[in-house]
This record gives C-alpha cells, sequence and structure tokens, in this order.
C-alpha cells in the first residue's frame, strides 16, 4: 500500500482573445481495485459552466464551456490516491482484441511479429514480456519526432517514438497475437509529462505494463483513463472561436507521502 | 420513353437553372460540374417492382434491428451467426453508441440500397449505404423539369409521381421528433460534394438547413441559436456530416465541422439524430455478406432479393477460392467508399496480381471478393446515337412507422464503354427511373 500525492496543471495562452471555448479533459483519477481516491480536486479558469461525467469507457470526464472572450486557459488537477498492486478484475470487453484507429498491424507490425517466435506453452506475462523486448529493437524513444496523430504503424516506419507510440505498438502486437491489451492514459511517479502505458488481460484480471520502461507495473502509475488507443483517451481537447496562436505549459509531480 | 430525347438539351439547360450539380475535388481543387441527365429513363415495370419492393423493406428491417441489436445484446454474434471480429474490427463500429437506443429504435431512417440488374432479369444488392446516402434530389429535380417541359410524355406513361421524396424524409423527421422541437438539416457547407442536394431538400421538405455554428447543446439539449441568437429547441437533425466529425469532443478533435458535445444530448435521448451513429457497422463491405443471414435470423424469412456472390477471404476456404480464382473476380477494399478500392482481377498485371495476394493474405479480414455480375446495360443518348452503358440503380428506402420505398431511385450509369464502376463521384450521368403503375 503507498500514497501517492500528484499536482497536474496545464496552462494555454492564447495570443488573441477567443471565445465559445468548448472543452472535456480527463484529468482525475478513478476508482479501480488498486487505487482508491482519498482527495481529489480539480480547479478550471476562466470560470465557466463544468459538468462532471463519465464517457462510454468509465473514465472520469470535467466538460465545460466558456463563451466569453479570453485569453488564457489553466487547469489544475491535484489529489492523493492510495495504490496497492496494479491489477483489476473486470469481464473482458472484446472490444480489446481487434485492431484499432492507432493499432492496424500492416507491414511494419507483421515484419515484427514475423521476427519473434512465442512458444504457445509461455504464459501471457511472459509473452508480453518477449514482445516488448523485441519491439525495442525497432523502435527507439525519442521525443518530438512523432506527434499525437502517429499510428503504431508509422512510429514504426520512423523507428522512433515516444510512451504513447511504444504502447500503440505493443497494444497491435499483444491483439495480434490474441492477447487483449488496451491504452491507458495517466502519471508517473516522478516530475514531467503525462505518460501512456498498456494493460493486456489474462484470466480475468488487467495488469499494467509499461513498454517505455520495458517493465510490469506494481505501484506508482495513476491510471487516468483506458481505450482503444489514444483517441479515447486524450487528456485534454477543446475547440474555440477565434484566431490565435497557442502556448501551452504542462506541470506534473507525483511523489510518494510517507504513512 | 424515348419521346423526351428531343427534349435533351432544354432539359439539360433547365437543370443547370436549377443548379444541378455535383462537386468534385481534383488534385486538391474543388470543381462543380453539372451532373449529366440522360434523357431516356430507366422504366422499371410493375411486377419487377412488386418484388423489388419487398425485397427492399425485407432488407431495410433486418439491418434496423441488427443495429439495434449490435449496440445492445449483440445476440447474432452470440449465435455465432457473425464472427465478433466482423464487428469490433469495422471502422464503422462505433464503442460510443454501446447501449444508445435511438428515437424510435429507428437506426437507419433513409437506407440507400445499390441494386443492378442481371443479364437474367433478376435484381442483385451490390451494396447497402446507411449513414448518409445521397442523390435522391437528381431524379427528383429531373422528373420536375421535365413534366414541365413534357406534360404529355407523363400523360401517356403511367409513372409514379416521385416528387414525394421530401414529404416522406420530412415523415420520417416528424416521426423521430424528440419533444416536438426544430427540424434541421445539417451541412457541413458548400463545399461538400451534394451541397445542392442539402439546401433543396430543406426547402422542399420545409425545415431549416443549418450549418454547425448555428447549433449549440446546453444542458445535454441541442438549441438552434438563428440570426438574432434566439434559442430554440431542435428534436431532431438530419445530418449530412460523417459520424466521425459530428461532436468535435467525442470523435476528431480537429474537426471544424461538428457541434461540441451533441453526442450527449443525443445518448440522453433528447435529440433524434438521422441516420443514428454508428450505421457504418451495418453497410461494411464486410458485413454486407451476411445481410442475407441477418433476414431468416432476425425476421425468420428467406431474403427476397440475393448479394453478388461473395466471398470473404476471413474464412480459409472462401480465401483458397479467391486466391485461386483471384483473374475472375472483383476485389474490394471494406474499409473504402465511393468506386475507389475497386480492383478486377481481370484487369490487374502480375506484379499487381502478387500484391494483392499478399494482401489478402496478411489482412483477410480488410476484403471481400465478389463473382463479376454480367449486368445489363442501359440505353443512353451520345450526340444522336443511341449506345449502351452498364447502369446501377440506387433505391431509397424510408423507415418512420412503416418502412416504405420511395417509387423512384437514382439510375446512374458510367461514361466510359469498358467501366463497371458506376458512381457519381467517378464521372458518368444519370437517369429519371420510371417506376410503373400497372
Amino acid at each position: 500500500m503507498i500514497k501517492l500525492q500528484y499536482w497536474y496543471k496545464t496552462r494555454i495562452t492564447f495570443s488573441e482573445n477567443v471565445y465559445r471555448h468548448h472543452f472535456l479533459l480527463r484529468c482525475a483519477p478513478s476508482v479501480f481495485d488498486f487505487q482508491k481516491i482519498i482527495e481529489e480536486k480539480c480547479v478550471i479558469s476562466p470560470n465557466g459552466t463544468v459538468t462532471v461525467g463519465r464517457d462510454s469507457f468509465g473514465n472520469l470526464i470535467y466538460d465545460g464551456y466558456i463563451g466569453d472572450f479570453h485569453n488564457y486557459f489553466e487547469f489544475e488537477a491535484t489529489g492523493i490516491v492510495q495504490q496497492s498492486y496494479y491489477c483489476i478484475k473486470e469481464e473482458l470487453n472484446p472490444l480489446y482484441l481487434y485492431p484499432s484507429k492507432y493499432t492496424q498491424p500492416m507491414n511494419n507490425i507483421q515484419k515484427l511479429l514475423d521476427s519473434v517466435k512465442l512458444p504457445p506453452e509461455k504464459s501471457t506475462l511472459e509473452k508480453v514480456v518477449l514482445l516488448s523486448a523485441e519491439l525495442r529493437k525497432f523502435l527507439i524513444y525519442e521525443s518530438g519526432v512523432t506527434s499525437i496523430q502517429t499510428t503504431a504503424e508509422d512510429a514504426l516506419e520512423i523507428g522512433k517514438g515516444v510512451c504513447q507510440d511504444f504502447a500503440h505498438s505493443l497494444i497491435a502486437l499483444c491483439r495480434k497475437n490474441g492477447i487483449p491489451a488496451r491504452y491507458i492514459s495517466g502519471f508517473m511517479l516522478g516530475e514531467g509529462f503525462t505518460h501512456a502505458w498498456i494493460e493486456y488481460y489474462e484470466n480475468g484480471v488487467w495488469y499494467g505494463f509499461d513498454p517505455t520502461h520495458n517493465r510490469c507495473i506494481e505501484t506508482g502509475y495513476i491510471k487516468i483513463a483506458n481505450g482503444r488507443d489514444y483517441s479515447d483517451c486524450a487528456l485534454d481537447k477543446g475547440v474555440f472561436s477565434g484566431l490565435a496562436q497557442q502556448k501551452l505549459e504542462v506541470f506534473l509531480k507525483v511523489q510518494e507521502i510517507q504513512q | 420513353m424515348y419521346s423526351l430525347v428531343k427534349q435533351r438539351d432544354t432539359v439539360n439547360k433547365w437543370m443547370e437553372r436549377f443548379g444541378v450539380r455535383f462537386g468534385i475535388y481534383k488534385g486538391g481543387n474543388f470543381l462543380e460540374q453539372l451532373f449529366p441527365f440522360d434523357p431516356i429513363p430507366r422504366v422499371i415495370s410493375h411486377k419487377d417492382w412488386i418484388e423489388i419492393e419487398a425485397g427492399l423493406i425485407q432488407r431495410v428491417n433486418a439491418l434496423n434491428l441488427f443495429l439495434e441489436d449490435i449496440y445492445n445484446e449483440k445476440r447474432i454474434v452470440k449465435s455465432g451467426i457473425i464472427p465478433e471480429e466482423f464487428i469490433y474490427s469495422s471502422s464503422g463500429y462505433m464503442a460510443q453508441c454501446e447501449g444508445i437506443t435511438p428515437s424510435k429504435k429507428i437506426f437507419s431512417h433513409i437506407s440507400g440500397i445499390d441494386l443492378v440488374q442481371a443479364k437474367d432479369g433478376k435484381w442483385i444488392v451490390l451494396e447497402d449505404n446507411l449513414r448518409i446516402p445521397s442523390g435522391a434530389s437528381y431524379p427528383m429535380i429531373a422528373r420536375t423539369v421535365t413534366r414541365k417541359i413534357s406534360p404529355e410524355t407523363f400523360k401517356q406513361n403511367a409513372v409514379f409521381d416521385n416528387r414525394n421524396y421530401s414529404t416522406m424524409i420530412r415523415k420520417a423527421m416528424d416521426y423521430v421528433n424528440v419533444d416536438n422541437g426544430l427540424e434541421v438539416i445539417l451541412t457541413p457547407g458548400r463545399y461538400n460534394s451534394a451541397y445542392f442536394e442539402h439546401s433543396y431538400l430543406a426547402e422542399k421538405a420545409g425545415v431549416i438547413l443549418a450549418f454547425a455554428d448555428d447549433l449549440i447543446v446546453e444542458n445535454d439539449t441541442v438549441y438552434y441559436k438563428g440570426l438574432f441568437d434566439q434559442r430554440e429547441r431542435v428534436g431532431v437533425i438530419y445530418r449530412r456530416i460523417s459520424d466521425e466529425y459530428l461532436d468535435p469532443l467525442a470523435f476528431e478533435s480537429t474537426s471544424l465541422l461538428g457541434v461540441p458535445n451533441l453526442m450527449r444530448a443525443y445518448a440522453k435521448g433528447n435529440v433524434a439524430i438521422m441516420n443514428a451513429l454508428g450505421n457504418g457497422v451495418a453497410d461494411d463491405k464486410g458485413i454486407y455478406y451476411f445481410v442475407p443471414k441477418m433476414v431468416e435470423f432476425y425476421l425468420g424469412e428467406k431474403a427476397i432479393l440475393q448479394n453478388a456472390p461473395t466471398y470473404l477471404p476471413y474464412f480459409e476456404e472462401d480465401k483458397k477460392y479467391v486466391l485461386e480464382n483471384l483473374k475472375t473476380l472483383v476485389i474490394k477494399d471494406v474499409a473504402e467508399a465511393g468506386g475507389s478500392g475497386v480492383m478486377f482481377g481481370r484487369e490487374m498485371n502480375e506484379e499487381q496480381l502478387i500484391n494483392i495476394k499478399h494482401l489478402i493474405e496478411t489482412e483477410p479480414r480488410r476484403w471481400i471478393a465478389q463473382e463479376v455480375i454480367d449486368f445489363i446495360d442501359l440505353e443512353i443518348m451520345d450526340g444522336e446515337d443511341r449506345i449502351y452503358r452498364k447502369a446501377d440503380l440506387r433505391a431509397f428506402v424510408i423507415s418512420e412507422a412503416e418502412t416504405k420505398v420511395w417509387h423512384s431511385g437514382l439510375t446512374r450509369y458510367t461514361r466510359s464503354p469498358t467501366s463497371f464502376i458506376v458512381n457519381s463521384s467517378q464521372g458518368g450521368g444519370f437517369k429519371d427511373t420510371w417506376i410503373m403503375k400497372k
């Protein structure tokens, strides 16, 4: 059992005034078998109407509307969660067995699949570990090369990518091998950026695996959203009227609190 | 049926004045061209029509039941009739629509079913279009014009009137309208290939033509803003924008076309959207194979209208057949629409054949293969000559309290004598479709 405290703050500065601004945030953790919420708060400014709800994948969403002119948008999500070993007992939605928008397997995924033989007697975890190890031979961590639009196939074509690309690629590999897998957005212990990892399914339970760091997840990963791929799990989205340049600043810190 | 031939120029001039246009993108530029009208109508006998009509009603009823089933219980998957892979990996399946039952349980309010007539006289379904089937306005307006120019033609021939299409649409909107709200046609704007049709239908049906900007969602309710920002509750949206662009927050965030939070208003049942979201799962070219099975499963009847003989490489046996007989088959990419991604084996060279074989082996779910149907040619006018060209028929089926077939349809023909692909986005023209009363 550990307790984690998080601060997640984003500020968008607009070069000109904008208005009719709709936004959707996935910025707060939900309750899972392994994750309890002790404290949770999200402050959004400027003032607008905000409602809290859930999307079709069960993720907590804050969505709102600012009608008046404004030149910045800011939200600050803070809270404390308590975690035990990362696992979630759940009935399988077959959706997670098949390719999705970002995880369509084409030539590159196929090439990678051909290069790794998974002995059938291995456990699901061992297979995921083998696939992840193989993936690292084809994909090197480097930021600034791919974007949020990059699919698994494209990232493998470039051979470089970030956590999102690692997650999409491993999901594609798992699903092609009949292992249900889904995309997770969230926060990781430490300071820096939001993170993405995967969950794979074995015998009625979802387990966490972080392909970027090539390791199984035990604790220290705050889960925010799950879905088929990035398109279901974007942490913030917005549309507004007005022509403006945007400057984005993100601050994220997760630390363990001693009991 | 030839009486309109000598009036051809007058008809086309009128159509031009009406602004009957079809927009296409060529090399990144938007071009509007006239959609050429051929003066020889396609005539469908009353006897043929009775059977086509019954078959279409049956097919569309089954498709509507299928959509309700897929987004709820999925009995047809649990019964093993359709493999779950065909649902979940369909690009038209929308997980966001799970558990949503639209107003009056209708998913496909307007269905465009593409048929061809084989040389033995049998009508065969080539494709179902359950998302935003377009094209009905062309025969509507062609009839309006030809009746004006040659009233005697319609005195001598007992043809069903087809100018009631807008009334049928209006009735379908009235039927699903939530809380008697405003009725709007939502258009992506004038740079859409069917913008002419959007504005024409709105005018004829007596409903509002709205742009995404005109609509706003507040408290999960849709309002029409109007000129002075007065808010009026909207009860039904006949949208001409595809699913993924309807709501930039729920789907594609780079879209500027949509209405933020429309999906939530819809999910709560506060507005009817026609056609429903997620219908793409039922008109996927892969799912097409299973439609006759749906008719049996949901209605307990034999399908009246047949599909073209289709093979799914997903099934080993079919894959083997397809790979061995590639040269005589037509191969279609299930994700593509509008005649792209359609390849005829007999037109491919060795390299292309090897390529497509490889693709079928690696991505079997992505392809279907069909026998090439030898369908009848229709007469068209080419200058002063009558020549024969391939043609299909898009029949429009409207689902409200009852399911009804519009007594006309869009007959499209190819320009090129060797082409089998009949699609307005690929050139070609159209004919009026006459359904005979006796």
